[in-house]
């Protein structure tokens, strides 16, 4: 079964979760789903992340219910795991506006629904629906998951992938996008903005992975996308 | 329900911010030389390997090495050139680009910035 099939099943068996205002679909699928039509080429991982603002988790946990071809992971209390085979992952994350970075990361606990609570998934506000055959899909703006994912604290493999998504990303991400990310990026502090130049530089140079975007034909974009963000770093009267 | 996973997955995410926070009071110096690396190689559109003794004759002959390449132990010549120069040296052999670590095999490497990137 090709992977588009797999998403989209997916994204129907959790629609009830997804009509819950402000929760949203991160994470590796974004770009799938940002494709024309969904195409969903990029075959990044085996699951869907679903960003729950912990303002309305209460409601989210009202509709666990409605999982009906999922069920709680012994192992991992936000993670959602399906017994039928076209069906993916679901794992639930939590969203809270008042932290912002990695290191204010926690556990919100609840007994129907723990949340491990990532600081950085604040820079993503809604991008909007996207309609996936008869689901509507809340996705986040472009511009905020980029930054999340050069944020990524992640090293190797998945830290090559975070990396990936970005660049992923950047290809479907229009001028006024990265107009939004370069914004966004100068109101990080200084950290962050080193940390997101760091991991740019270190996209251009990775290898090809499998069913991932090649960096190598987009490395002269990256490095304008690098320059850009370097000027920002400049006082205004030497940009 | 095994809460403790998430736990531990919590902690080694602020653990790890931790580090990345000295790395950042440390980025001006030597903790810093991998991302001032990255940087130079995310922005040239090709690295060569070449000989020494044309590194130094280059040197000589007025090129100017990028410092991150001295901050290495050992020590890289990495020179900064135009694509026609770079290409034209006798014995040069153009590498992939990768991260860093894979490409200072070589001692002595000549970098062609992308157009419009000014030099180090």
């Amino acid at each position: 079964m090709s992977f588009r099939p797999r998403l989209v099943a997916t994204l129907r068996a959790v629609k009830e979760i997804l009509a819950v205002e402000g929760v949203m679909v991160v994470g590796s699928q974004v770009p799938n789903l940002l494709q024309p039509h969904a195409a969903a080429t990029l075959v990044v991982s085996r699951d869907v992340d679903l960003a729950v603002p912990l303002a309305v988790r209460h409601q989210v946990v009202a509709r666990l219910g409605t999982l009906s071809h999922h069920s709680r992971s012994a192992q991992e209390p936000s993670v959602w795991v399906s017994q039928e085979e076209e069906l993916l992952e679901v794992n639930f994350v939590g969203l809270d506006p008042a932290i912002r970075t990695a290191g204010e990361t926690y556990v919100a606990a609840d007994p129907q629904l723990p949340l491990l609570v990532f600081g950085p998934l604040s820079l993503l506000r809604s991008g909007g629906l996207v309609e996936v055959e008869d689901v509507r899909v809340p996705v986040p703006h472009p511009a905020g998951l980029l930054a999340e994912k050069l944020l990524t604290d992640r090293s190797g493999v998945k830290g090559e992938r975070d990396k990936l998504v970005a660049l992923a990303l950047l290809l479907i991400m229009d001028e006024r996008s990265v107009e939004e990310f370069i914004d966004l990026y100068s109101s990080l502090d200084g950290q962050a903005r080193h940390e997101i130049r760091g991991n740019l530089a270190e996209l251009s140079l990775l290898p090809a992975l499998p069913g991932m975007p090649d960096p190598q034909p987009h490395r002269a974009s990256l490095a304008r996308l690098l320059l850009l963000l370097e000027a920002t770093e400049k006082p205004r009267h030497e940009r | 329900m095994n809460v403790e996973r998430l736990q531990a997955r919590a902690r080694a995410v602020r653990a790890r911010a931790v580090v990345r926070a000295w790395e950042f009071k440390q980025r001006t110096l030597a903790a810093g030389v991998w991302g001032r690396l990255a940087r130079l190689f995310a922005l040239a559109q090709a690295v060569y390997e070449i000989p020494c003794g044309t590194a130094q004759e280059l040197i000589a002959a007025g090129a100017v090495p990028a410092s991150v390449g001295y901050e290495l132990d050992p020590p890289h010549t990495i020179l900064i050139l135009d694509s026609a120069t770079a290409s034209s040296l006798p014995g040069a052999r153009e590498l992939p680009l990768r991260p860093a670590p894979f490409l200072l095999g070589s001692p002595c490497l000549a970098v062609v910035l992308f157009d419009g990137v000014p030099p180090p």
